[in-house]
């Protein structure tokens, strides 16, 4: 399915994107309006931005989830992990559960 | 940030605050920029006559208040009033004259509104007032007017500026010549 989420870095750098884009068309639709002496050209320059600033950060592109989270093991997983590790020492010998457990 | 809402929400949210950023500076723009627009009106006849003040008045019998009617020639450059801030122009002919009552009268007697830079270039002959040139004390005698262009620069987006001609030369009004119909 869709991925609609992004990491904290890409939330960091999606927002960083959004000002940048839009700021950076807004100074240049003022002097191209200025020098064209042309109010619509300036709008149009500006939406174009707004149109480019929501095209890059609006869909979670992959640049922006970069650095998932690393989320440690779940409790039932932990549990179930020690249950089988139970399991086989009754099968194995201690000293290869003593190597398993150091390592 | 962390979800598709919310990111087109920031989006949106902060080009709302660019867009008035950037109007601002349009709008201050508007009013350094230079301009040096000429303008004329001269009076080439004035004939003053009676009439009622109101048409709709039941009184039919009283015409006693004094219509000045003028014919105008304008001449005018306006063309470098239009910048890029400039939606339109109101341009009016104004006469001013002072009585001894009020000290300051101003009546519109003409007016256009200009659209485009390529008609700001205005000259015209023979024009009649458009609106009734009549005084609060209903007569005109002893009155010495002067006429001048005036403009009104109206933005896209800002401030509202106003201009006007140089005054012409006083014209002195005649007494009543006849009867408004």
């Amino acid at each position: 399915m869709f991925e609609f989420h992004i990491d904290f870095q890409g939330q960091h750098l999606a927002e960083q994107v959004t000002q940048g884009v839009i700021s950076f068309f807004g100074v240049i639709a003022f002097l191209v309006g200025l020098i064209a002496q042309d109010i619509r050209l300036s709008m149009y320059i500006f939406a174009a931005g707004v149109v480019v600033a929501a095209f890059s950060v609006i869909p979670a592109w992959p640049y922006l989830r970069k650095s998932p989270i690393k989320w440690l093991p779940s409790r039932e997983k932990l549990a179930a992990a020690a249950a089988a590790a139970a399991a086989s020492k009754q099968e194995s010998s201690p000293s290869d559960l003593k190597d398993k457990k150091t390592a | 940030m962390n979800s598709l809402q919310n990111r087109a929400n920031a989006v949106m949210a902060f080009s709302i605050s660019a867009i008035f950023c950037l109007l601002g500076a349009i709008a201050f723009s508007a009013l350094i920029i230079p301009s040096n627009p000429s303008g004329a009106v001269a009076l080439d006849s004035i004939k003053v006559v009676t009439g009622r003040y109101d048409r709709n008045w039941v009184d039919y019998k009283t015409r006693n208040n004094e219509f000045a009617n003028t014919v105008m020639r304008i001449d005018a450059d306006l063309s470098s009033l239009f910048h890029w801030n400039t939606k339109q122009l109101f341009v009016y002919a104004v006469a001013e004259y002072s009585t001894p009552t009020h000290p300051k009268n101003q009546i519109v007697l003409w007016d256009t509104i200009i659209k485009r830079k390529s008609a700001a270039v205005i000259s015209k002959r023979g024009l009649n007032n458009k609106y009734s040139l009549i005084d609060v004390n209903k007569k005109w005698t002893d009155i010495n007017a002067n006429v001048s262009l005036h403009w009104n620069i109206v933005p896209y987006v800002g401030f509202m500026t106003y201009g006007h001609s140089k005054a012409s030369e006083g014209y002195a009004f005649p007494l009543p010549s006849g009867i408004q119909t």
